[in-house]
């Protein structure tokens, strides 16, 4: 039966599009295969309504291979988010305004009270083994993925509201409802970011495809069968099957996984050159129907060290890359743009470098001092950011305050400015007035201990080092001695996870679409992460804030902004969370908007410049990869 | 240079009799006739003599920055300003950013002569530690801003000739200790071995297998995290290397065991004995010295090892990191292509580290010669 409704739905689908103005167009490559009868018409393989992706600058031509780098097996985020597919999609316009479309749903809509989604599925599409996508393999990803405590064993606060998991009704074969038990305006705008969380790589959200997972489910395989897959793959549990690194379900490592992706990875890690080749059954078209991608390879290459990376790029071997390049290399890379036949262009970073002093110091004298704004302020007026910028970001940055970016939505001019500005003589004004006037023979403060006035900066960042020292010489004007700390990443985050640290360079990031992931406002990672961790596990774990602390007004008017009854007044308590972050002024901010810079080969088209680099957008992903396209010889 | 001949000295001093001067005053006629030796003992005499008055030699403090001269390449010392005789000066210089590249490109402004002066009062600093002077071996007259950069600065705008001398002062100093602790505690745990051999010799031996089979990262990942984050990187850096070193004298005792076991017995070696020599000067006058070609060898292998080992350990915050100056720390800076390209002066170090090793070299090769009792 199920064979049957399979038929009748292809031929209902062919026959709108034969109806339809559009007339699908398929890449020559896929062309071939359908004259050799291994492949069905392009007509069969697209859904009835496919998803119409706007080009850039023009209708692009088919064919050429994509080469980039990647760093081994573990660099898995840099193919995923060329391709990577939600459930809705942000895109931007010239102006940097962000609005959000359906991805591989049809449609999707929110009731009144933002209590319940509705999703509604393509007709006609199919996964890239031609599948045919249904609520059946929505219903699998919810009962026996989200809901199986095995592979989920705790439901993320994202997927909740007011305490209450989402609740995911399947309504028909094409529509299924979520439900929550509170009001969640957000819901959407973390879909885009999050789609619906691990496991998986890049996790569609809502969906698994059944037809081929199930032989890898205990509910539904075969005791020994499985058993033989795991031996095959070196699993101890079934569950290692699953997630990111799963041998089966990371369609990185697996290339029978069926994917709804622009391309599908032929030749997986660990190999030298990883290739993609375009998905037949691919959903989206361009605006004259041809069938997307343009591009119809991937190439990733191996590469250890990062010069060889730099290499690669000044002899032209790249097309199209920005991930592990560093902007201290703009220069380079710059002059060798004729050579190299490519062009640098640039996006803006939506984060600041940014440090943090910490609000959960072990030192308690020093804790007193961070807790004082007017210590705060004089450690941020005492930088000469001009300086740092001109130095270590060859002028290409904006010496700023941290907080959200300009063309974000919640963009505070204020807040960028605020205690920017080179003033050491207020500095030492302020640090005075904290009574920090006794100095010691070498001219630095003495804390009321009588001990010197010493604080220990961290970083993970090697190549921000020259930042760091620009700033300990800015300090140590006003008698305040920095210890520069360059540490192990593992040592860095356990410092940060214990609240065992004086001071942390970070970047402050997710400062763009802030209400997808606020955590950089809220202390995570940052000034109060013990606090936070209090906080975001309900007093289980971290430290409690004093009855209070201002981070107690923060994380209030997050929560009112997560169960607002309506997406504006959300954003307006984003907003109100924004300002009452700048009234406290808890980061020092140095440097930000600095250029995210992508090398692109001449031959290389529709790829925009001038955008936002922000994690909540999908990095390379705005760009809408599955337009890019090769000018043809 | 003392690692090789302080046994030797000691011994010397301590048994300073007539005949036994003569070797020794043989010896250095010897030395002196091997020029290149004797060169490279006068570089290395003057690679710690400026690092032992860095602060005086250097031009300027070789942490100050300057916002304006990021990236100068050396400056041209000039002596005819016009075709008129100045005396030694550089130029002024005129800075300019490209706005497409973001390259900052430097050119002489022949209308502002800086004359370089002798005895100059720049940046103050304390000497040694002790007092605080100004008094620098060279500057240039001009404005608060205007400085001479012989071998260019780096990517702040430093000095760089600045930072490769009190760079040495660490390389040359801390680098080596760790190299002078594992050698002498190679070649005598080595030699005790060898030649008193029995139930010693197995005691050292599964001390050194022991040693060897200490995984080390683990060892480091445990003390990165230990070590007080408050703590001088210098002088982790030291306990690092005197670590290293109690790990790493296992190979050289050895090869210093297996040797004394095949020359006990020799001839040479029993005349000594039956002459009456007690065991030491046995050691060290008789034995020794037949290997030191190999020993001089190892440890000029170990030098550069060490000095370019000093950023190894530093993924794990271990090894020295900027803002200490060490010259390989300055040399990381210049491991690029970046540099390479766009500003292969930051290379300059690599000339200092290559000058001191061929110095050590060199001298190992000239003491080795001297030392060699059937040398012509």
């Amino acid at each position: 039966m199920h064979r049957t409704r399979l038929f009748s739905m292809t031929a209902m689908a062919a026959a709108l599009a034969a109806q339809s103005a559009l007339a699908f167009q398929e890449a020559p490559m896929l062309a071939e295969q359908v004259a050799a009868g291994t492949l069905p018409p392009v007509d069969e393989r697209l859904p009835e309504n496919p998803r119409v992706i706007d080009t850039v600058d023009s209708i692009g031509t088919y064919g050429g291979t994509w080469n980039r780098a990647f760093k081994g097996p573990s660099d898995r985020w840099g193919p995923t988010k060329l391709m990577e597919e939600r459930v809705l999609r942000a895109v931007m316009d010239a102006d940097q305004n962000v609005s959000y479309v359906p991805g591989w749903v049809e449609s999707y809509d929110a009731n009144s009270d933002s209590t319940v989604f509705t999703f509604t599925l393509r007709d006609g599409m199919r996964w890239s083994d031609g599948q045919p996508v249904t609520t059946r393999d929505v219903q699998f990803w919810y009962e026996d993925v989200f809901l199986n405590g095995d592979l989920m064993p705790s439901i993320p606060a994202l997927y909740t509201a007011a305490g209450e998991p989402m609740v995911l009704d399947i309504v028909d074969d094409k529509t299924f409802t979520v439900t929550f038990a509170a009001s969640y305006p957000l819901f959407l705008t973390v879909l885009a970011k999050e789609s619906t969380g691990k496991p998986g790589l890049d996790r569609p959200g809502f969906i698994e495809p059944f037809h081929y997972m199930k032989d890898f489910h205990p509910k539904y395989a075969d005791e020994g069968a499985l058993a033989a897959v795991m031996a095959d793959k070196g699993a101890e549990k079934w569950t290692d099957l699953w997630g990111d690194k799963g041998r089966i379900q990371a369609w990185w490592f697996n290339p029978d996984m069926p994917v709804l992706t622009a391309w599908r990875v032929v030749t997986p890690p660990p190999a030298d050159t990883v290739v993609m080749e375009r998905n037949p059954y691919y959903y989206g078209v361009d605006a004259d129907g041809n069938q997307l991608p343009y591009i119809d390879r991937v190439e990733h290459k191996l590469f250890q060290d990062n010069e060889a990376l730099n290499l690669m790029v000044v002899q032209g071997e790249i097309d199209l890359q920005s991930r592990h390049l560093s902007p201290a290399d703009f220069t380079l890379f710059k002059e060798n743009e004729a050579s190299g036949d490519y062009e640098v262009v640039t996006w803006t970073k939506a984060s600041t470098w940014t440090i943090y002093p910490n609000l959960n110091t072990p030192d308690e004298g020093l804790r007193a001092l961070f807790e004082d704004k007017r210590m705060r302020e004089a450690l941020s007026v005492a930088i000469d950011r001009e300086t740092i910028n001109e130095l270590s970001f060859s002028g290409l940055g904006e010496p700023r305050q941290a907080g959200p970016v300009s063309g974000s939505p919640f963009y505070d001019a204020e807040l960028e400015a605020q205690w920017v500005d080179w003033d050491p003589d207020r500095a030492d004004a302020l640090l005075d007035e904290l009574g920090l006037t006794e100095r010691d023979n070498d001219g630095y403060r003495l804390r009321p201990n009588g001990e010197r006035l010493t604080i220990v900066v961290e970083t993970r960042h090697a190549n921000m080092l020259s930042m760091l020292e620009l700033v300990q010489a800015n300090w140590a004007e006003v008698g305040v001695e920095a210890l520069i700390r360059n540490l192990d990443r593992t040592l860095v985050t356990q410092h940060v996870e214990t609240g065992e640290f004086e001071m942390l360079l970070d970047n402050f990031d997710r400062s763009s679409i802030i209400t997808a992931d606020p955590v950089r406002f809220l202390g995570r990672y940052g000034h109060a992460h013990n606090y936070f961790k209090w906080w975001s596990s309900a007093g289980e774990s971290g430290v409690e804030p004093p009855a209070d602390h201002p981070i107690r007004s923060v994380w209030a008017t997050w929560e009112e902004a997560q169960s607002a009854g309506t997406l504006d007044e959300a954003n307006a308590k984003a907003q109100e969370m924004v300002s009452l972050f700048r009234d406290e002024g808890w980061t020092i901010g140095l440097i930000g908007e600095t250029p995210a810079m992508y090398v692109r080969a001449n031959d290389l088209k529709n790829f925009p410049a001038g955008m936002i680099d922000d994690d909540a957008l999908r990095g390379i992903g705005l760009a809408q990869a599955q337009q890019f396209y090769f000018v043809q010889e | 240079m003392s690692t090789l001949s302080d046994p030797q000295t000691e011994d010397n001093t301590a048994q300073l009799t007539v005949d036994t001067a003569k070797p020794l005053t043989l010896m250095w006629w010897r030395f002196k006739q091997h020029r290149l030796a004797l060169w490279s003992l006068y570089v290395i005499g003057f690679l710690y003599f400026v690092a032992a008055f860095a602060e005086f030699l250097a031009p300027y403090d070789p942490f100050k920055h300057s916002r304006l001269h990021a990236f100068v390449p050396p400056q041209q010392v000039h002596l005819f300003h016009e075709g008129e005789f100045k005396g030694p000066f550089v130029y002024g210089l005129d800075r300019e950013r490209d706005p497409e590249t973001a390259r900052l490109t430097f050119s002489e402004d022949t209308d502002k002569v800086y004359p370089i002066k002798f005895f100059h009062r720049g940046d103050s600093y304390k000497f040694w530690g002790l007092w605080e002077t100004n008094l620098h071996l060279f500057g240039i007259e001009g404005g608060r801003r205007d400085r001479i950069y012989l071998l260019g600065t780096d990517a702040l705008g430093r000095d760089l000739l600045s930072r490769i001398i009190y760079g040495g002062r660490v390389t040359l100093s801390v680098g080596l200790i760790g190299v002078f602790f594992s050698f002498v505690i190679g070649i005598t745990l080595g030699s005790v071995a060898g030649l008193i051999g029995g139930r010693v010799d197995a005691a050292i031996q599964r001390l050194a297998e022991f040693v060897r089979s200490i995984p080390t990262i683990p060892l480091w990942l445990g003390l990165a995290a230990a070590l007080p984050v408050a703590w001088d990187p210098i002088f982790v850096y030291l306990l690092i290397t005197v670590i290293l070193a109690l790990i790493g004298w296992t190979n050289l005792a050895r090869v210093v065991r297996g040797h004394f076991l095949t020359i006990r017995n020799q001839d040479f070696v029993l005349a000594a004995q039956l002459s009456g020599a007690k065991p030491r000067r046995v050691v060290t006058r008789h034995m020794l010295p037949s290997m030191t070609s190999y020993v001089i060898a190892a440890i000029t292998l170990a030098i550069p090892e060490m000095i370019l080992g000093e950023t190894a350990l530093s993924f794990l915050g271990l090894g020295l990191r900027p803002p200490v100056v060490s010259w390989g720390v300055l040399l990381q800076d210049a491991q690029n292509l970046r540099s390479i390209a766009l500003a292969p002066w930051m290379l300059a170090p690599g000339a200092a580290i290559v000058t001191t090793i061929l110095a050590f070299n060199f001298l190992g090769d000239g003491l080795r010669d001297a030392a060699d009792p059937y040398q012509q």
